[in-house]
């Protein structure tokens, strides 16, 4: 009885550790500059919604949101697409190979992405990729293909293999198997994967940095271009931001929460 | 046969997409970048290139400045891994036993997790910074003042603070599986017996995840190896610096010194370390499972 309090007290404070940072954030991106800096309490005071209206729309900050929409959906897309073939021939195949690619996949997965910044900046320069949506959605492919490939494997690899076999039996291609038995019964693995690769480039700013010109700026660039230029002045404008890039997070871990609590989202650990 | 060579012509055909994209984005830029490492080629002097053979390389090795930003990188990792496994492991003890609000409880506690490295920085200089956050006030009430950036040690523990933030909770989310896995009765026996906490611990649960604590530990050192985003936002290396982490080291490099040559060799290395770091883990993990089965 006496453990069971201890532990709820315990993780309670976990939960305070974890959460206060996040909830200081929105309570100071809805506060003007005066309570800001000044001695402002820890609940809320306030409540300027123009700071998000002023930032994103006034500034015109909801371009780099559109452009980091139309990169993160168009990785996420392409991942998919390259992956889904892939991940099924390494869950099904007997592959000679296999134990090589993977190795090569988890390497590219742990690089450090400052490590492939000049590589890919002096390829794509030479492409005429860089500053163009397509150099960015090819860049993430480094880190969110071997991801991808993971997450999928291990969804193809739950699905029974009789079902497949079957419909093989009864005349079906590979791909048929593939798109018209697999794919619908590793459906919701498949939408944890995709938003979970989402939310990677979404996420994702080193290669931002270089490889994306002013007209297809990210929000994460813009973020770290706004608070590296103007900390210690505009406090309330930095907070409204990190509050709009982390919005579009929220939404998509409420989504996936069922992948974070079996593990899924982890991988086959 | 035929049918066998047409089973491999499929899986070489699902395989091929995939082959080529990382083909294209890991390995052909490779090249171009092997060659400046072998060169003197500061962009910005607009000298061409001097062929200068291996010395960059001998430079990653013998240079005073990139010795000490590779250890202040391995310190973190060390301390991060030292501080982060056992309290994920800790957490994830408690987490155990289901009760109610345990889902939802996971879930918010995964929330720092998905923000991108980037916005972690901003809120921790929100949090920290001696005008605006509420940290240093609170410390103040103690008579403690807090400065992050006034030495080199504030700034790494406030690096440290952030990051054990971030990644604990990713150490206790993908421990949890293993250890609910466990049976029940395995425990209660072993209680039973007789045997205190600490002996279950060492003899009966950490031997039954020894698997995703390996994989979990290397993950954690390759990510802190990486670090960059959020340390940029909240140190942006500095004070003096001081907190260059060897990927913050990497990006000045390139983008504000374009200094290729360098850049390229100090790429080059860190890809080669995260190569062998993989295949040693691959290694201990192939090794577990051997003696398991």
């Amino acid at each position: 009885m006496i453990v069971t309090v201890l532990i709820a007290i315990a993780l309670l404070i976990v939960l305070i550790f974890e959460l206060f940072p996040i909830y200081w954030v929105f309570v100071s991106s809805l506060r003007s500059r005066a309570e800001i800096v000044g001695k402002a309490p820890l609940y809320p005071t306030d409540f300027k919604i123009e700071n998000f209206y002023n930032v994103f729309i006034k500034w015109g900050y909801y371009k780099y949101v559109i452009n980091s929409i139309i990169v993160a959906t168009g990785n996420m897309v392409l991942v998919l697409l390259v992956t889904l073939p892939a991940a099924y021939a390494l869950a099904r195949f007997r592959l000679g190979v296999a134990r090589h690619l993977s190795f090569w996949i988890l390497t590219n997965r742990m690089a450090p992405p400052a490590a492939f910044l000049l590589p890919l900046y002096m390829f794509f320069s030479f492409l005429r990729l860089s500053g163009t949506y397509l150099g960015l959605i090819l860049a993430y492919c480094v880190f969110n293909i071997p991801l991808s490939i993971w997450l999928l494997t291990a969804a193809i690899e739950s699905i029974p293999r009789d079902i497949e076999e079957a419909a093989m039996l009864d005349g079906l291609s590979p791909l048929g198997v593939l798109t018209k038995i697999t794919i619908p019964l590793a459906k919701s693995g498949i939408a944890s994967t995709g938003l979970l690769t989402w939310l990677f480039a979404w996420n994702h700013y080193i290669f931002g940095m270089i490889l994306s010109g002013p007209g297809t700026k990210l929000i994460t660039v813009a973020l770290g271009d706004f608070a590296l230029t103007t900390v210690g002045i505009e406090w309330e404008y930095v907070a409204t931001m990190t509050a709009g890039t982390i919005i579009p997070v929220f939404v998509v871990l409420f989504i996936v929460r069922r992948a974070i609590v079996s593990g899924f989202a982890f991988g086959k650990l | 046969m035929t049918c066998e060579l047409s089973q491999r012509l499929i899986t070489l055909l699902f395989l091929l997409p995939t082959v080529i994209i990382l083909l294209l984005v890991g390995i052909i830029p490779l090249f171009p970048v092997i060659w400046e490492s072998l060169h003197m080629h500061i962009v910005a002097a607009q000298a061409k290139p001097i062929f200068i053979g291996l010395d960059n390389f001998k430079k990653v090795v013998t240079d005073a400045d990139i010795s000490y930003y590779f250890g202040i990188t391995f310190l973190l990792t060390a301390v991060a891994l030292i501080i982060q496994i056992p309290l994920g492991l800790g957490i994830a003890l408690m987490l155990v036993r289901k009760f109610k609000g345990r889902e939802i409880f996971q879930t918010l506690f995964a929330l720092p997790l998905g923000i991108a490295p980037i916005a972690v920085g901003c809120i921790w200089v929100l949090v920290l910074r001696p005008e605006v956050g509420p940290l240093p006030r609170f410390l103040s009430l103690f008579g403690i003042n807090f400065d992050y950036m006034a030495s080199f040690w504030s700034a790494f523990t406030a690096i440290l603070l952030m990051n054990t933030w971030r990644w604990t909770p990713f150490v206790t989310l993908a421990l949890l599986p293993a250890l609910v896995s466990i049976p029940p009765d395995i425990l209660d026996a072993s209680r039973v017996d007789g045997a205190g906490f600490g002996q279950v611990l060492r003899h009966i649960i950490l031997p039954m995840i020894k698997i995703p604590v390996v994989t979990v530990v290397f993950i954690r050192l390759m990510d802190t190896i990486s670090i960059f985003d959020e340390v940029w936002i909240l140190t942006g290396g500095g004070p003096g610096w001081s907190t260059r982490f060897i990927s913050i080291d990497i990006v000045r490099r390139v983008i504000f010194e374009t200094d290729y040559g360098m850049g390229s060799a100090l790429s080059l290395v860190v890809l080669y370390m995260t190569i062998t770091l993989c295949w040693i883990m691959l290694a201990i993990l192939k090794g577990g499972k051997l003696t398991e089965g």
